[in-house]
């Protein structure tokens, strides 16, 4: 989970329990990530020149990052025990290949989603060999999401 | 205040900066500026106009030299400091304008606290948001903002909880903030003598601003003021704030040397708006009022009340920036006449383009035009109505060293 131009990159990560994932800072200014999620509460100063060991993240459950010096700074570790995960492309496709076949229960998120959360869960039956698509029609509109201004560096905040 | 503590930060200061890796930085920049004027001798000089420069003072100027240190002494503690010089005949050629610690703890739940102890700008400028307390939208900060940088300093402790609204899926928070401070007791008494100007020379902490030099930052009646506020942002695209400042000094105390307590309290107002990318709109407004000397008679008191307000749209683009600006102000003496009364009434526009060639260089120019009519000038044999115009076009180097 990297930090560029006092952004958290990508967004958004999602990984297995278990995975350990490192905060590298290639911005020119400090920063200190933390999060009080109950799925993971941390903090992590990142100052130039010094690097962490990674952080592990045991619990399943969604991690929201902040930054203790510059507040609009926000990022997402959705982290899950299920076997099958990954996150859509922009047009909002996943792909999961050679899924064994069975039942599934099949959960999406976003942070832009406004949905209520029963919505966007469903059981689906997988056949061997077939493809299975799936689609989520939402029926509220994405919570809207500015990018963030733009700052002229270290003369303004 | 007393000047050897000074002597003393500064030495840390620069002992601290040889200190390596991301515990100490500083920014600095330097302003040098060509400067045209029309109109009276500003009050810098003596005289009663209310811009900073005028026909006896133009030409090359420094606009400003600073540095910014900060010096990290943990992860949640940080000094700051900033240092001044403006190159006029201020009785300090180089000062504090501001230095406090600084301290931020991690947040345990979705509220932030953040404190600071020691000598800083109240959170009410939305035009002050550069380096070192610095207007990023113009050279010249609006009359609102030039008061406060003149009179007013927290001396003392401030705090601030801030509910960080990103963790609950909120893109905003919203943030109550509180301090009580001292040695802010002449707050007021210059714009009752003087009215509003606009000026980009704030006063330092242990100097003074004009002739003969007024001094801001005194102790007078040993009651602490306060003030307390609340902040609203959106997404880093909407920033509204509300104040309520109260120096609470006692109007009957004075000085053996002549400084006088002013009671002044006022209610401060202000929203900042980046729809865009590229558009900024600000405006704030602050209303309140003053008063100094016992109350003897029940009229002997001079009281007063002002009001002074901006609007502000800023269209950047690249590396250039575009700002017009209206401001109006006035003040309104209620008791205590002497002699003229201090009813002031005034407006002002001013334009500014910058461009930055590069990360460290920047052009500034602009144009400002202030009307104003105070009758008081008259004492100094001068008409109470005063139109006078500036332009300045100031060169700008700015650098960081440190992490």
């Amino acid at each position: 989970m990297d930090q560029r131009n006092l952004e958290f990159v990508p967004r958004i990560l999602v990984v297995a329990t278990g995975t350990s994932v490192e905060f590298p800072n290639n911005d020119s200014v400090s920063h200190q990530v933390y999060s009080f999620s109950q799925a993971k509460r941390f903090q992590l100063p990142l100052y130039k020149g010094e690097r962490h060991p990674p952080v592990i993240f045991e619990r399943e459950g969604l991690v929201v990052l902040g930054c203790n010096i510059h507040d609009q700074m926000v990022g997402y570790i959705y982290v899950t025990k299920a076997p099958f995960f990954g996150k859509t492309d922009t047009s909002g496709t996943l792909r999961l290949q050679n899924l064994p076949a069975g039942d599934y229960l099949i959960t999406i998120w976003s942070p832009l989603i406004a949905d209520p959360p029963p919505t966007l869960v469903r059981t689906v039956h997988v056949d061997a060999s077939e493809t299975a698509p799936e689609r989520f029609q939402l029926t509220r509109p994405l919570r809207a999401r500015p990018e963030p201004r733009p700052r002229r560096g270290d003369w303004e905040y | 205040m007393r000047g050897g503590s000074r002597i003393a930060l500064l030495a840390w200061f620069w002992s601290a900066a040889a200190w390596s890796g991301d515990q100490f930085d500083v920014i600095g920049a330097v302003d040098v500026r060509w400067v045209h004027a029309t109109g009276a001798l500003s009050y810098l000089n003596g005289g009663p106009g209310i811009l900073r420069f005028d026909p006896e003072h133009e030409d090359l100027r420094l606009g400003r030299a600073f540095l910014a240190p900060r010096l990290r002494l943990t992860d949640i503690l940080s000094w700051y400091a900033v240092i001044d010089a403006y190159g006029d005949h201020d009785r300090n050629p180089v000062d504090f304008s501001e230095f406090w610690l600084d301290i931020r703890p991690f947040p345990t739940n979705a509220i932030r606290w953040h404190a600071r102890i020691g000598a800083f700008h109240m959170p009410v400028s939305l035009e002050n948001r550069g380096a070192g307390w610095s207007d990023v939208y113009s050279i010249t900060p609006s009359a609102l903002n030039t008061w406060l940088g003149e009179e007013f300093r927290t001396i003392g402790a401030e705090v601030e909880a801030r509910w960080l609204g990103a963790s609950r899926g909120y893109l905003g928070d919203f943030a109550v903030v509180g301090a009580a401070y001292g040695w802010n007791d002449p707050a007021g008494g210059l714009v009752a003598e003087r009215g509003f100007a606009l000026t980009d020379r704030p006063s330092t902490l242990f100097g003074g601003l004009g002739r003969p030099p007024d001094t801001f930052y005194h102790e007078i009646d040993r009651k602490p003021g306060y003030y307390g506020g609340l902040v609203w942002r959106h997404h880093d695209r909407l920033e509204i704030r509300a104040l309520r400042y109260d120096n609470r000094a006692d109007p009957g105390a004075s000085t053996v040397a002549g400084g006088s307590a002013w009671r002044t309290h006022f209610s401060s107002f202000g929203a900042r708006l980046e729809p865009t990318a590229h558009w900024t709109f600000i405006a704030q407004y602050i209303d309140g009022n003053t008063a100094v000397g016992a109350n003897y008679e029940g009229d002997d008191q001079f009281r007063m009340t002002y009001h002074v307000a901006f609007g502000l749209a800023s269209y950047d683009w690249g590396r250039e920036r575009v700002t017009l600006r209206f401001d109006d102000f006035g003040t309104h003496q209620l008791s205590g006449f002497y002699g003229p009364p201090s009813n002031e009434s005034g407006h002002a526009w001013t334009a500014a383009w910058t461009h930055d060639f590069s990360d460290h260089w920047q052009l500034a120019a602009e144009w400002i035009r202030v009307s104003s009519d105070f009758p008081p000038r008259v004492v100094l044999d001068v008409s109470p109505v005063l139109l006078e115009t500036q332009v300045q076009v100031a060169v700008r180097y700015r650098f960081r060293l440190g992490a």
